[in-house]
């Protein structure tokens, strides 16, 4: 992995990338949906923070790439654009959605990673491994190059999925 | 124009007032000189601000204690160092000697949200004796996590309301010690009425 590239991912953010590059991303009770086409070895991560995208207090949408129902579609659109593939050429990853500050009554981690599940479904793509829920915080690392995603549970060690 | 620079002179005013208050609490509590290495306030872009900190390569674990201030002035308080220097402000705080705290345990965690209360009450202290602005806080919240899941956390509550957020960062360095903790302070969107007041009162004839 030592010459590799590595974009990180903020909160309501997504990023497209061909191989050799890393995508990397801290969660809490954010979702990120890394999408990759094997055989292209071209993939993208959203980081979203909220399940459904709704009009603000000003009667404003904010940034589609915040929430799952309108962030996962254009990271989809994003990477058929950029890279000219199909959407049958890729397949789903899904992680984070951790119960982190255990005070907070809404449990948004959860939402996520069922909105998450739902749209990918809804966009007929097919999950090919996941890792969500839980306490701790995630720490992410999708190689482009292979496909993986190293995934660490806070306090744990790093798994490949 | 001219505004916009009453804007930020108030939030100039108020993080001086604050980070101040915060670092002589923070002095006293561990009976050891607390010094102020950085302090600024800058609107941020929320996607880029947790990039940056996911791309921080020292992505060791923290501990941070939050608060949630209600009020007419209302803001989120987050205070976090990583764990080893949270394992000395616990000796500091017990009044023992430093190094016989050697793991995460619940001192150490009582400790870091005390922490959190005394300092986020000592800058609504500021709202209330500079500015006449009363405020609440709530519990603190403990997190021990990565320091990208600890931000993000953080600044979920604004970040769901707005793209873009204010943010007063400060660095406090415990010399004697070698600890390096941070706070930060970040306004809800509900305080805009009350930075507004304080340029129409407090910054009048500026």
């Amino acid at each position: 992995m030592s010459d590799e590239k590595i974009l990180s991912v903020g909160v309501g953010d997504i990023q497209v990338a061909k191989a050799p590059i890393i995508i990397t991303t801290y969660l809490g009770s954010c979702v990120a949906v890394c999408l990759y086409a094997p055989l292209h070895k071209v993939g993208g991560v959203i980081h979203f923070m909220l399940p459904k995208a709704g009009p603000t207090h000003e009667g404003l949408i904010l940034k589609k790439e915040k929430y799952a129902d309108t962030g996962i579609p254009e990271l989809l659109r994003q990477l058929k654009n950029v890279f000219k593939l199909e959407k049958d050429a890729f397949v789903a990853k899904i992680f984070g959605g951790a119960n982190v500050v255990k005070s907070v009554s809404r449990q948004f981690g959860q939402e996520n990673v069922e909105a998450a599940g739902e749209i990918i479904k809804r966009l007929r793509m097919n999950i090919l491994a996941s890792h969500t829920g839980g306490e701790k915080g995630y720490k992410i690392m999708f190689d482009l190059n292979t496909g993986k995603v190293n995934c660490t549970v806070f306090g744990g060690p790093p798994i490949e999925y | 124009m001219e505004k916009d620079s009453k804007i930020s002179k108030a939030v100039e005013l108020i993080a001086q007032l604050s980070v101040d208050r915060a670092s002589q609490v923070l002095s006293k509590l561990i009976r050891s000189g607390a010094r102020i290495t950085l302090e600024r306030a800058y609107m941020t872009d929320i996607s880029e601000a947790t990039a940056k900190i996911n791309a921080q390569e020292n992505q060791a674990e923290v501990i941070g204690s939050m608060v949630d201030m209600m009020g007419d002035a209302p803001f989120k308080f987050l205070f976090y160092a990583d764990a080893p220097s949270c394992l000395i402000l616990t000796d500091l705080i017990l009044q023992r000697e430093v190094g016989l705290t050697k793991e995460f345990n619940i001192y150490v965690r009582s400790t870091i949200q005390e922490i959190g209360n005394i300092m986020a009450s000592a800058v609504c202290n500021v709202f209330a004796s500079d500015f006449e602005i009363a405020m609440k806080p709530t519990p603190p919240k403990v997190v021990h996590d990565f320091l990208g899941t600890v931000f993000q956390e953080f600044v979920m509550g604004t970040a769901a309301e707005r793209d873009e957020v204010m943010i007063i960062e400060s660095r406090f360095y415990i010399v004697r010690y070698d600890v390096k903790c941070t706070i930060y302070i970040l306004p809800f969107p509900g305080s805009d009425k009350t930075i507004n007041y304080i340029c129409n009162t407090r910054l009048k004839g500026e």
